[in-house]
């Protein structure tokens, strides 16, 4: 409810000026009210849809979801590989006992980047594996 | 008994984007489709197979899309946006003018009394002046009821531009309707008739 005394305290033009723009707003406000009140039935609209949904390519969510992972499994893929070397050709071959050891004193070394980076691969891709599948 | 409890649009949207459940896609089509259409049909200016066209189309965007959804909007606004830019490319496509005086919307889909008939009639006229910008803008902030950031994202304008064209558009639509009270030979209803003459004088409806 929007009051004249509210506004009393204003200059009267600026008064006017503000009631004007609260009886506008409630009327918009009314009318959009009766709008929204209005529930439209589904009447097979959402079938309609869902039929053409069905109609396309089912890999669409698949597709954006290996755009947004594929790029960052590279990057990962790639310092596990530089990381691997470097542990093998610093560590005469003893990548995975390097590694464990340096993890249990959460020491970060090539080898344990080379590892982490090989299960993290591993995981990631088993993981859009299993929810990419139809 | 009891039924599970209705899963939230965010955990609906997450099955879409895991496992492309069909199932959980239609339920938001569901539960979103009669607010979108009914947004649609407004802005088509009361043209209901259009406005069904577009919020097919919007819903297949949203499909086709929901990958790139973040998760801090909410699922109707964002809905709203890709139903406003399909909306645009079908008036781009077709070169249509939608809200010209002669189309008045259909009024057969709302139940309404003279007086409210009168007044949205008034509206509607008073919006002709509008910019496509300003009507889009009173558009998301009144009949899609967003607030002005919501409003500014659907939109896709800063929000100070936002502001400026609702604070245009009401201006101009006042004097609009300030002039149609002023219009000798007309019969209104009592409720429009109140509220323009409120419009006119800073009254109070």
């Amino acid at each position: 409810m929007i009051l004249n005394h509210d506004l009393g305290h204003l200059p009267n033009d600026q008064a006017q000026q503000l009631a004007a723009d609260q009886a506008l707003e409630a009327m918009l406000r009314a009318d959009a009210a009766e709008w929204r009140a209005a529930y439209i039935h589904n009447d097979g609209f959402s079938d309609a849809v869902m039929h053409r949904v069905a109609q396309l390519p089912a890999t669409t969510t698949a597709r954006t979801f290996g755009r947004y992972v594929t790029p960052r499994l590279v990057i990962v893929s790639a310092a596990a590989v530089i990381g691997a070397l470097l542990a093998i050709f610093s560590s005469g071959g003893n990548l995975l006992i390097d590694a464990v050891m340096d993890l249990a004193t959460f020491t970060v070394t090539p080898s344990v980047v080379a590892i982490g980076g090989m299960l993290l691969v591993a995981s990631t891709a088993t993981i859009i594996t299993a929810t990419t599948e139809r | 008994m009891t039924s599970p409890p209705a899963q939230s649009d965010h955990e609906l949207i997450a099955r879409v984007i895991a496992r492309g459940d069909q199932f959980a896609f239609s339920e938001l089509v569901k539960r979103h489709q009669s607010a979108l259409r009914a947004s649609l049909r407004k802005m088509t200016n009361g043209h209901a197979e259009l406005s069904d066209d577009i919020a097919q189309e919007t819903f297949i965007l949203a499909w086709k899309n929901i990958g790139k959804f973040r998760f801090e909007a909410k699922f109707s606004t964002w809905l709203y946006r890709i139903a406003f830019n399909a909306w645009q490319s079908d008036i781009r496509r077709k070169s249509e003018v939608l809200m010209d005086e002669e189309s008045m919307p259909e009024q057969g889909s709302i139940d309404s009394d003279a007086a409210t008939i009168a007044t949205r009639r008034d509206l509607e006229r008073a919006m002709v002046d509008l910019s496509e910008a300003e009507r889009a803008a009173i558009h998301q902030c009144f009949y899609n009821d967003l607030s002005h950031d919501e409003a500014a994202y659907v939109l896709q304008m800063p929000l100070g531009t936002l502001k400026t064209h609702v604070l245009r558009a009401k201006d101009k639509m006042r004097q609009r309707l300030a002039a149609y009270a002023a219009e000798p030979g007309l019969k209104l209803g009592n409720t429009r008739e109140a509220a323009v003459e409120s419009c006119e004088q800073g009254t109070l409806i």
